[in-house]
């Protein structure tokens, strides 16, 4: 009877870890569970815990896809965060046929929780990859960008020379200048931030990717306004 | 030979004699502004028009006659500023960043394809209990 109360509970608890809400029904005469209703209630808790594990296998290999698909990303970036992506799948593929083999609730409650904790797939790898991603080509953008900047500012001086009024291209180029700086300050590492957390440090702090997201949010923001200011350049020029 | 002399003396005397009267009432005229002619000036604004008395004021103090001329306005060559041309080094640079600008387009689509998949996955990580 004690072992039959801490099954279910062990059970339940996995369940509510995975967010799918379970109840094990106590029998009508006794209000403990029986043999029949044990099985029933492990045999489900089985199939919720492998489609959650199905879910993140998915999941996984989109985000790898996606790390194949990413045309900025640094090589050793991209394989990092790929073998990461890969451990975890190939964790959970080992933890779904355990939990397949799984004989009592405690083992199946503990390898549940598991699925979340030990993986984070959604908290975790998935931001995770798209910031490798985004930080990754933000980069590139900054890259690409500056080596624009002293063409731009000899075309501006040619153009003055020539007797053309230059005042609203140099103030853009003061602007485009100030801009990129910025955004090179908020990209600069911030794959590499991210790059080699693990679910355990996220699961002792959950905003440890906040700062990088806001740093790809701002440098954002000023990669469009620097090519606001190009665009202003190269028309105030071509007048 | 001393008479014929004499004749031409004569005769270059009474030349300058009759020069000399009438530069002096040429001049004693346009002192008095009797009779001067005025040019309208050139490119002077169409709306502004240049004052001739005409006559002048008279010793016997009779009012000048006053005529009002209209400028011409000023010619169009003379306004129009001369084209700044874009030198060929400007044209040149501008086209090479124009290239690399709308590359830069391009990988900021892809940011913004990052960003919205950051997003995404934050939302799905509360969506399943992570």
């Amino acid at each position: 009877m004690k072992n039959a109360r801490r099954i279910t509970s062990l059970v339940a608890a996995g369940a509510l870890t995975l967010g799918m809400g379970t109840t094990v029904l106590p029998s009508a005469a006794s209000g403990a569970p029986t043999t029949t209703e044990r099985t029933r209630d492990l045999v489900g808790e089985k199939a919720r815990c492998t489609a959650a594990i199905e879910v993140r296998l998915t999941t996984l290999t989109r985000l790898n896809g996606s790390l194949a698909a990413a045309k900025s990303i640094t090589a050793g970036h991209k394989s990092t965060q790929t073998a990461s992506n890969t451990a975890a799948a190939s964790g959970l593929g080992a933890l779904k046929t355990k939990i397949a083999a799984d004989t009592d609730a405690a083992t199946l409650g503990a390898d549940c929780r598991l699925i979340v904790e030990g993986y984070r797939v959604f908290a975790l790898r998935a931001p995770q990859t798209h910031l490798v991603i985004a930080g990754d080509t933000e980069a590139s953008a900054v890259a690409k960008l500056s080596d624009v900047v002293p063409r731009l500012a000899d075309a501006i001086d040619k153009a003055g020379a020539a007797g053309k009024v230059v005042t609203v291209a140099q103030a853009a180029l003061t602007d485009l200048t100030a801009k990129l700086a910025d955004a090179a300050t908020k990209t600069n590492g911030l794959a590499d931030s991210v790059i080699g957390f693990a679910p355990a440090d996220y699961n002792a702090d959950h905003t440890l990717l906040d700062g990088a997201r806001a740093n790809v949010r701002i440098a954002a923001a000023d990669l469009k306004a620097a090519r606001a200011d190009i665009k202003t350049i190269t028309t105030t020029l071509k007048d | 030979m001393n008479a014929t002399l004499h004749h031409h003396r004569t005769a270059s005397i009474s030349r300058r004699l009759l020069v000399v009267p009438a530069a002096a009432v040429f001049l004693l005229a346009t002192a008095c502004g009797g009779n001067g002619t005025k040019t309208a000036t050139t490119n002077a604004p169409a709306t502004v028009a240049s004052t001739t008395t005409v006559g002048g004021a008279s010793a016997t103090g009779a009012t000048p006659e006053v005529s009002t001329t209209v400028a011409k306005a000023p010619t169009t060559a003379a306004t129009k500023a001369t084209p700044v041309t874009t030198p060929p080094a400007v044209v040149a640079a501008v086209k090479a960043v124009d290239v690399i600008a709308s590359d830069v387009d391009k990988v900021l689509i892809d940011v913004d394809k990052a960003l919205a998949e950051v997003d995404k996955a934050l939302s799905d990580a509360v969506a399943n209990g992570d």
